[in-house]
């Protein structure tokens, strides 16, 4: 067992591994089918959220504008706070408890049943067979989660706004999509590829890693991948956008 | 075409057929553990338990949200020349809101996870069975007292949110974006009323019944093998975030009414 006072040095030493993997060459067809079935299974999850998301902030950001008479601008905090922020982070939350989890209790899976020590006696990499494909699919995904993320964010918000509070259609896109530039769409996607990386490489780490044996250790494996995904999710969002809004936007 | 036509009303009732599963589990474990003895007290033990694992994610991840909160409702309320709202509105969003939400996020991922995991570990070396075997009540004493320990551990750690996230926002705002101090303290609790903190406090006890009876029941009723465990603990963290995602939609409908303020808190 690893202490877990050396995990900030042991993950971003792992990153580096695992990318210098993705340069020797994942098998493609492998990668593929990753990257599909990452985006596939992340997708239905990120939509779901975000949409209940977006129609619980146009309800709570209503409740806060209705006493001053503004109710109609409810969609400019929804817009604006959603795009910047919540929507890319719950994209980031649900990209790591979906695809993080999986991939670390499959990885996890493979070492207790020993087939992963198989593939070193055959003189294979498991970094270039097993981790590096899995992690060019959440670098894939993460932008493509982010901008689905956006979409069913404004489109919940849309159709609370429209359909419970009794707002103009038009007005209501209008307010929603006044507070969002392209500059903010990039940066979504900017995140989104930096949260991709991110929860790939805690979920790959977690789940190679020599951890306590058995159906225990697949279990312990996917949880810790969540949560360490969730929380790094979290500080790298408030980094880049620190870093991006806080300089040139 | 016909398997097109069958996957609408398949999906819808497999939905309710789940739903219908985990609220009749939810009801058998917990009577069944407040009917044990020292069922109470073995719920009090995985509430601290969850509580003490669940706290350091809960700070991590909720401490950078307050922060980018203040940056952010700063760079909107300066374009309406009301900087001075800042503190009172990011901190009734950090009560009403982001505390509860994220804190029930962080207890499904960190505690539900290892729930269901622990539970369908249990399945697998047949220690349920075994305990069924003995003609006592597994649900009642394994899964019962894990569902009100959730229950009792979220509103711990939302008041542990609702103080870490503040402390986020007043960080950026104070400390990064140069906000005079005396005016953030005098002013963060404007925009709030005692109604909305127990608000807050009870959106989250139901966030934690319900998330820990998902959790609970997916880890009781996972597949036999190594890899059934990762998908119970897998299938148990997504169910549950967007049950609290959908569930905190619904409350506050329920709480703001359905007109949006109707009944506003302030």
């Amino acid at each position: 067992m690893i202490p877990q006072v050396l995990l900030p040095l042991m993950l971003p030493a792992f990153a580096l591994r695992a990318t210098a993997a993705i340069l020797r060459g994942p098998p493609l067809k492998d990668t593929v089918l990753l990257v599909s079935r990452v985006i596939l299974r992340s997708l239905p999850v990120v939509v779901i959220i975000c949409f209940f998301c977006g129609a619980m902030l146009t309800v709570q950001a209503a409740a806060s504008l209705a006493p001053f008479g503004a109710l109609r601008m409810s969609g400019l905090i929804v817009g604006f706070g959603g795009v910047r922020e919540v929507f890319p982070l719950l994209a980031g939350g649900a990209l790591a408890s979906r695809t993080g989890a999986e991939i670390a209790s499959q990885l996890q899976a493979m070492r207790v049943t020993r087939q992963v020590e198989a593939l070193e006696m055959m003189g294979l990499d498991p970094l270039v067979l097993l981790v590096a494909p899995r992690l060019i699919a959440c670098v894939v995904a993460g932008p493509v989660c982010v901008f689905a993320a956006m979409v069913s964010g404004l489109v919940g918000g849309q159709v609370i706004g429209q359909f419970q509070l009794g707002i103009d259609r038009s007005a209501m896109w209008a307010t929603l999509l006044s507070a969002v530039g392209v500059g903010d769409l990039v940066v979504g996607l900017i995140k989104g590829v930096v949260l991709g990386f991110v929860v790939g490489v805690v979920a790959c780490y977690e789940g190679s890693i020599v951890a306590e044996g058995g159906a225990r250790g697949v279990g312990a494996a996917a949880n810790r991948a969540v949560v360490r995904g969730m929380v790094l999710v979290c500080l790298s969002c408030l980094g880049l956008s620190a870093l991006i809004y806080g300089r040139f936007l | 075409m016909l398997a097109l036509l069958r996957w609408p009303g398949a999906t819808t009732f497999s939905f309710f057929a789940a739903l219908g599963r985990v609220v009749a589990f939810f009801a058998q474990a917990t009577v069944g553990a407040l009917r044990e003895r020292g069922g109470l007290a073995a719920a009090s033990q995985q509430a601290l338990s969850l509580t003490a694992r669940c706290a350091l994610p809960v700070v991590l991840v909720v401490g950078p949200i307050g922060a980018m909160l203040a940056m952010q409702s700063l760079t909107l309320l300066r374009g309406f020349g009301t900087e001075r709202q800042l503190a009172p509105l990011a901190v009734a969003v950090i009560v009403r809101e982001i505390a509860p939400g994220f804190a029930a996020v962080v207890v499904a991922m960190q505690g539900g996870a290892s729930i269901a995991a622990e539970l369908a570990a249990m399945r697998l070396a047949e220690e349920l069975d075994a305990l069924d075997g003995m003609g006592l009540d597994s649900r009642g004493l394994v899964a019962g007292p894990r569902i009100l320990g959730a229950a009792f551990a979220a509103p711990i750690l939302n008041a542990l949110a609702i103080v870490t996230s503040v402390a986020g926002a007043y960080g950026m705002a104070v400390l990064v974006l140069g906000v005079p101090r005396t005016l953030f303290l005098e002013t963060m609790l404007n925009g709030l009323t005692p109604l909305d903190v127990w608000l807050s406090e009870a959106k989250t006890v139901i966030f934690g019944m319900g998330l820990g009876a998902i959790c609970a029941s997916a880890g009781f009723h996972s597949e036999r093998t190594t890899t059934g465990v990762g998908r119970a603990a897998n299938g148990a963290v997504v169910t549950s975030v967007v049950f609290v995602l959908v569930c905190n939609y619904v409350l506050n409908t329920a709480i703001f009414g359905l007109s949006g303020g109707a009944v506003a808190l302030s």
